[in-house]
């Protein structure tokens, strides 16, 4: 077998194969027995034909099938000559193989650019400086005091303004009785905007145990229909009143809300805030980094690659969205819908992979296999641990290679690229002029990045 | 009979016997002109082919009757006739095979 590899561009290559005539030939007699015991001709019983005439009968399909043998055989042969990695599936132009003659089939296939980054030091980013938002944090407080807020009895005095009255109500409409308005523990909270108008006012001051009469008229939009702009009555019996109560901003609250003390809690809070301020800040300065790198130093895409990574992102986003309850057509409509988006973010997210990956080669980043080792085992026992053959389809027995094995090697792969991409985007850092600045307003760029990182940037700000 | 020699010997027959009686008899089949005499066909065939030709023997096959959705129909009867070739000559359009 000879090949030659011709580079087509910096992403595509075309690799010629030749066979020789001796292997064209010893595979077409093989494919010429093959089809001669099974074919079919007029005036012969199957199979029973003479091989000359089946020889002439079925060339075509002797011819591509023999090519087609062949080709399988030795394309990972010709593929493992070109030197660069190949990506995707390689596209074979259609040949025909000829007995007496050699053999010689084209592949196109995609491969890695290479990426010199020659430029990577000294790069200028802005990044808007770290806030911490105060009224942020005092509006968590607030949720989480409404969370535990809780209902009290309202026994001293009548009903007023934010109370709740707990009814059960019988009634008329314009003088007939009406099923409509009969009600068991229904909730009146006085002062509330959606009550029917008159409602509320005519039970201040209500106690518990009270009966009153109430006259009301529903508004001309009301719903259902029938009742609308018509006036009823309505004999209340007044369970119980009560009000929620709003704990107060002291300790035992935050003991219930499983802090140790209101100082703690504020705290913890606002620590938490930072932290997410500070990720974003990371988030941000990582993107900008990159941008300005890709700027320097432009290199095209596979589109093979693009392909995978979008195809990935698809599933998992079905998948997702099945999780939550959508059925699968809809599913997947709707991702089909938003695939012309994804398709960019995919993009980016290769440029970004690439991008890193040549970093880490240029400035010859590792990790020793001890510590790639403890830390792929820690990853995967945060996901639980080992899948002990769960994907299995066949017996144990049969099974020759190993999930353990494989399983270890994957979580080593992604752990390494994980760690080293954050290494190298530090390295980025490090070597930047770092400027901090407001944005001026968010930029088109920013908004459209949403979620392609691959990696979790780390809590620590660099600067 | 007054034929041409290109009317009378109509295709070759090729099936397993046909096969059978070239490779062992040097014999070899064709579908005739179903008027034509034993005298004719060795003619025929000695002109057409170049080839001496030692016996011709004869039959008339019945057609088959085959059904259709409207019917049955009736194919053709036809005269095969079996031509035995001189030994070391041969007739190259059974491809030789």
């Amino acid at each position: 077998m000879r090949t030659s590899v011709e580079t087509i561009s910096e992403i595509q290559v075309k690799v010629a194969v030749e066979l020789p005539a001796e292997a064209v030939d010893a595979e077409y007699a093989r494919q010429l027995e093959a089809v001669g015991r099974k074919a079919r001709v007029k005036g012969f019983r199957p199979g029973k034909a003479p091989r000359n005439l089946v020889k002439r009968m079925f060339a075509g399909q002797l011819g591509a099938d023999t090519a087609m043998k062949l080709v399988r055989e030795t394309l990972d042969d010709a593929l493992a000559t070109v030197d660069r990695k190949t990506v995707g599936d390689p596209q074979l132009e259609p040949v025909v193989a000829k007995e007496g003659e050699p053999l010689t089939y084209h592949v196109h296939v995609q491969v890695m650019p290479e990426i010199k980054l020659a430029n990577w030091e000294g790069l200028s980013v802005t990044v808007p400086p770290i806030e911490v938002d105060e009224d942020a944090i005092e509006a968590e407080i607030a949720k989480l005091r409404e969370r535990h807020k809780e209902r009290v009895p309202v026994e001293d005095r009548g009903a007023d303004l934010g109370d709740i009255v707990i009814v059960d109500t019988t009634g008329e409409v314009e003088g007939e009785a009406d099923d409509r308005l009969t009600t068991s523990g229904m909730e009146v909270r006085l002062g509330d905007e959606h009550l029917i108008p008159g409602f509320g006012d005519q039970l201040m001051g209500a106690r518990s145990g009270e009966e009153r009469t109430v006259e009301v008229s529903f508004p001309e939009d009301f719903r259902p229909e029938t009742l609308a702009g018509k006036s009823a009555r309505l004999q209340v019996s007044v369970t119980s009143v009560v009000r929620d109560e709003l704990p107060d901003l002291d300790d035992d609250f935050a003991q219930d809300a499983g802090h140790e003390s209101m100082q703690e809690l504020r705290d913890s809070f606002a620590e938490g805030a930072r932290k997410r301020a500070e990720t974003e800040r990371q988030g941000v300065l990582d993107r900008r980094l990159i941008e300005v790198l890709l700027e320097r130093h432009p290199f095209p895409v596979p589109p093979a690659m693009v392909e995978r990574h979008f195809q990935a992102s698809a599933r998992d986003l079905v998948q997702m969205l099945m999780r939550q309850g959508f059925p699968q057509k809809q599913a997947i409509d709707l991702v089909q819908r938003s695939a012309g988006g994804m398709v960019g973010d995919s993009e980016r997210a290769v440029k970004r992979h690439l991008a890193l990956e040549a970093l880490v080669q240029t400035a010859q980043l590792s990790i020793d296999d001890a510590e790639l080792d403890a830390a792929a085992r820690e990853w995967l026992d945060e996901r639980g641990g080992l899948q002990h053959h769960h994907h299995h389809d066949h017996d144990h027995a049969d099974c020759d290679h190993d999930h353990e094995a494989e399983e270890l090697q994957e979580a080593r792969e992604f752990v390494r690229m994980e760690k080293l991409h954050r290494r190298a985007l530090d390295l980025l850092a490090e070597h930047a002029t770092i400027t901090e600045a407001p944005d001026p307003q968010p930029t088109d760029a920013d908004a459209a990045q949403g979620d392609d990182e691959a990696e979790t940037p780390d809590d620590e700000a660099t600067e | 009979m007054n034929a041409t020699t290109f009317g009378i010997l109509k295709r070759p027959v090729v099936t397993e016997k046909s096969n059978r009686l070239r490779e062992e008899y040097n014999q070899f089949v064709f579908e005739v002109a179903p008027a034509a005499n034993k005298i004719e066909i060795r003619a025929a065939v000695e002109k057409l082919f170049n080839v001496p030709v030692t016996d011709v023997k004869t039959m008339m096959v019945r057609g088959r009757i085959k059904r259709f959705k409207r019917g049955y129909g009736k194919q053709p009867n036809w005269k095969k006739a079996i031509v035995t070739v001189e030994a070391g000559h041969s007739i190259d359009l059974f491809e030789g095979i």
